[in-house]
Formats: structure tokens, sequence, C-alpha cells
């Protein structure tokens, strides 16, 4: 029959075992702390055996740990090239924010905005009745009027689009 | 007149079109975190393994106790110190090597989040751009006249585009760059992961290694004794004072002497072993104090990589549906009832003030 400690010891044993499934270190010392306090007070050979079963269950799939880190550091390195190039993009793409890029050739600039501008200048020819939603506070009218304007809008975007590129 | 509706349409274009830029200045300062806690739990581990290098030479010219366990707490495997000696030596280059190349890895990351950090906080700063250019194009304004009459209305207007386009650029090249490393990231987030889980390992076996060098100098038998004498277990501990106190009158004087020594070895247990027992203690509960810390350590950056790279998947996913031009859906939800009235009001004041002009 079972003793006291070996109930224990068994108990702690098999806390240990979930908590290593579960990486938590807590539950993990405490367990492992728990067993190792009581194992000198289980008889024979019961101590022996829980004693191995400890053992497989901390060397358990370890093999060569340090082996292991070196390769998994390999991954890590081989991703370097990778974020380079996305930080080289990034930088790239805010070197080409602003409008200078597009300064060189002022006559460039000018003929984009005199687009924008005539858009702009054709979308105005809905303006009246969007005028009239936006006064009356007409929220649904003012949206069916933004759904006509769209194609104006569209012409703006365009536009904008080219100033992109 | 006309011009002022032509900003005020621009405006209402920008107003809809602009979905906030995230500030990505906290998401790039955990991949600093992230590498910089590495790099020091590395350096840790690096100076314990070097610690441990040495004990296993000290414990091979000493001829520490070999009975200690090592992975297995068990007094049948005996420790080969020379082997320790090769080993340890042999994984303090691995582990060099390899932290070498986890930094190389993480530094790569951390430049990569601060340039796209930057390019999200660079979203702002169109208007000051256009500052410069507005003069250029004032100095040219010969030029710049034949296209559209009014220089100081095309300041304006190129003012508020550069402004409000700069934001939708940003936001166009934050969603191209992200959405084209979102895959990198998530491997990296992965492998490290991995690597801290494999650190837990390393620390594990470090942990067994720095116990059994402990046990090995202090004698594992001498220490098991030693603690049965504190917790009084110890049949022979009590046993003589029994005999010193009951049956004293009954022993012969050679008996006599060896109940004195045995006495008096106990005393001196009691006064002086006890003691290193405790120090001995000490030393296993500061080893398990710092494996405990550097396991959890290494928990939290595998933990704190999956949260960095999916803050990374949702900030690329947002401007990808809806950063820049793509902000204008419907279902990124700026045409917002609250958005359309100050839009109102806004038009609603520049038509009043063009009506009095």
């Amino acid at each position: 029959m079972a003793n006291k400690h070996e109930l224990t010891a068994l108990r702690y044993l098999n806390d240990y075992a979930k908590a290593l499934n579960t990486d938590d270190f807590q539950d993990d010392d405490i367990a492992e702390n728990g067993f190792l306090d009581v194992i000198d007070l289980v008889q024979q050979p019961k101590r022996d055996e829980f004693i191995t079963i400890y053992g497989n269950l901390k060397s358990e799939n370890k093999g060569d740990v340090f082996s292991a880190y070196a390769n998994a550091a390999k991954q890590l390195a081989s991703l370097k090239k990778e974020f380079e190039l996305g930080k080289i993009k990034a930088k790239k793409a805010q070197s080409s924010l602003f409008f200078p890029a597009l300064a060189k050739d002022m006559a460039a600039v000018a003929a984009s905005l005199s687009a924008v501008k005539k858009a702009a200048e054709d979308m105005l020819d809905n303006l009246d009745e969007a005028k009239a939603a936006f006064d009356s506070g007409d929220v649904q009218a003012l949206f069916d009027e933004a759904q006509e304007s769209k194609s104006s809008l569209d012409a703006i975007l365009d536009a904008l689009s080219q100033l992109k590129s | 007149m006309k011009n002022k509706y032509i900003l005020s349409l621009i405006m209402t274009i920008f107003m809809f079109g602009c979905t906030a830029t995230p500030d990505l200045s906290n998401w790039s300062k955990t991949s600093e975190d992230i590498r910089d806690s590495m790099v020091k739990s590395q350096s840790d581990i690096k100076s314990n393994l070097s610690q441990l290098v040495s004990i296993s030479k000290l414990a091979q010219n000493e001829g520490w106790d070999s009975t200690c366990a090592t992975t297995t707490f068990n007094p049948a495997v005996h420790v080969n110190w020379q082997t320790a000696q090769q080993d340890w030596t042999r994984n303090q280059k691995l582990y060099a090597t390899a932290s070498a190349d986890v930094e190389l890895g993480l530094n790569a990351m951390v430049l990569y989040a601060q340039a796209v950090n930057e390019l999200a906080a660079s979203s702002g700063t169109g208007e000051e751009a256009a500052e410069g250019i507005v003069k250029s194009i004032k100095s040219i304004g010969s030029l710049l006249g034949a296209a559209i009459p009014g220089i100081d209305t095309t300041g304006k207007v190129f003012k508020l585009i550069s402004e409000k386009w700069t934001n939708i650029k940003a936001q166009d090249s934050l969603a191209e760059t992200m959405t084209a490393m979102q895959s990198n990231v998530d491997t990296l987030a992965t492998a490290l992961k991995n690597q801290t889980s494999v650190q837990i390992s390393v620390i594990d076996k470090m942990f067994d290694m720095s116990k059994a060098a402990i046990q090995g100098r202090y004698g594992n038998e001498r220490m098991c004794f030693y603690q049965r004498v504190e917790n009084r277990l110890y049949k022979e501990v009590e046993e003589p004072f029994r005999v010193f106190n009951i049956e004293w009158d009954n022993k012969d004087d050679a008996q006599k002497k060896a109940t004195k020594t045995v006495i008096a070895s106990n005393l001196i247990i009691d006064q002086f072993g006890v003691p290193i027992y405790h120090k001995y203690l000490e030393e296993i509960r500061v080893l398990k104090a710092w494996e405990t810390k550097n396991k959890q350590q290494a928990k939290m950056i595998g933990e704190a990589a999956t949260v960095w790279a999916s803050i990374h998947n949702t900030v690329a996913n947002e401007m990808a549906s809806c950063g820049g031009l793509r902000s204008l859906y419907s279902h990124c939800g700026n045409w917002t009832l609250e958005n359309i009235k100050i839009v109102r009001d806004r038009l609603k004041s520049l038509s009043d003030s063009a009506d009095n002009e």
C-alpha cells in the first residue's frame, strides 16, 4: 500500500509533467521543488522509480540544446537580408513622399495642378444642389449628391494619382 | 470665389479621404525592447557559460564530489568533470556564434521597424515641405502663370494638396511596404519564439549543471547529512545524547571516550556544519532564482514577438484596405454623419463669405 509521501511525490510528479506541457514556469517550479522536498522520504524501490520518471521528464526531447539554439539562430540571421530590404523600401518611400521630387520639373507640377483644378471645376456644376442639401441639413440628400458627383471625384482622384506616379 | 470652392472641394475629398495614420512609435520601441532584452539575456547566459567552463576546470583539478546528478537527479550518475569541461567549452563557443546570429537578425528587425515608424510619422510633414516648393513656384511665377492664373491661390492649393497628399502617399507606401514584409515579420516572430523556447532548454541544462557543480563543491552526501542533522531525523545524531544521559554509568572508558567524540562531532556539526549547509542552500536558491528569471524573460520575449508581428499585420491590413485614397470606401467609415456635418458647415461658411464679396 502506498504511503503518504509516495502519494505526495506522485502528485507533484503529475503536476510537474502538466506544467512542462504548458510552459508554466511558476507551476513547474512549485511542482519540482515539492517533488524534490519529498522524494527522500519515499521508500525504495518506489523512490528510484520516481526519480527515473522525473529524470526522463526533465531531459525529455532536449537533445543537444546548444546545437538546437545555433540552428534556430541561423534562421533568425537568414532574415537579416529581407529586413534590410524592407528598411530600404520604407526609407525610399519616405524620401519620395514630398512634391520636391516632382519640383524638378515645374511644368509637370503646373500641369498636374491644372488638371486637379479642371476636375474640381467640373465638380462645381453639382455644387448648387449639394449646397441646398448642406443648408437644409439633409444628410441623405447630401450623400446622394456625393454619389452623383462620383465621376467628378474620380477625375480628381485620377489627376492626383498622376501626381503620385 | 471659384478658387474658394476649389479649396473647399479638395478639402472635402481629403477630409473624407484621410484615414488616420497609426502612431507606430511604440511598436518600433517594442522591437528595440525585444532586441535589447534578448541581447541582455544572451549576455547573462554567456557570462554564466564562462563560469561553468571555469567551474568544470576547477572541479577536475580539485576532484570535487562527482556523485551529483545532472539531468536525472540519480545518484548513480557520475559527472565526469573532464568531459564536462570539454562539453561546456564547446557549448560556450556554439552559444557565442549563435547569439551573434540572433543579434544580426534582431538588429535588422529594429532598423526596419524604425524606418517604418519614420515613414508613418512623416505623413504629417507635407505642409512644411510644401512651403519650400511654394517659394520656388513663386520665383518662377511666370512659367506657372501660363498654366494657372493667380499665383497665391495656386500656392494655397498646392500646400493643401501637398500636406494631405503626403499623408495619402505615406499611407500607400506603408501599406505596400508592410504588406510585402508581413510574411517575413511572421517568420521572424515564429523564429524568435522557437529561439526563446530553445533558450529555455539551454537555461534548464545550465541550471542542472550549475546545481551539480554546487553539490559537487559542497559534497552531495555531506549536504544530505547536514540536512538530516538539521531536521534531527538521523538516529545516530540523537543516540549518543541518549546514551550520554541514560546509560553513562554502564559505559567503560573506551565507550565513554567514543561517545564523547561523537557528541563533540555533532556539536561541531551543529555549530559549523549547519551554517555551511545554509550557505549551500542559499547558493541553490540564487541559482534557482536565476533560472526562473531567465526562463520567464525568454518566455516574455517570445510572446512579445508574437504581439509585435500581430500589430504589424493589423496596421498593414488597415493601410491596405483603408489607407490613402482607399479611405474613401464606405466600409472604411470615413463617410460618417459627423464628418458630413463638418464639411457642410465649412462649405456653408465659405459660401456665405463668398456671397458677401
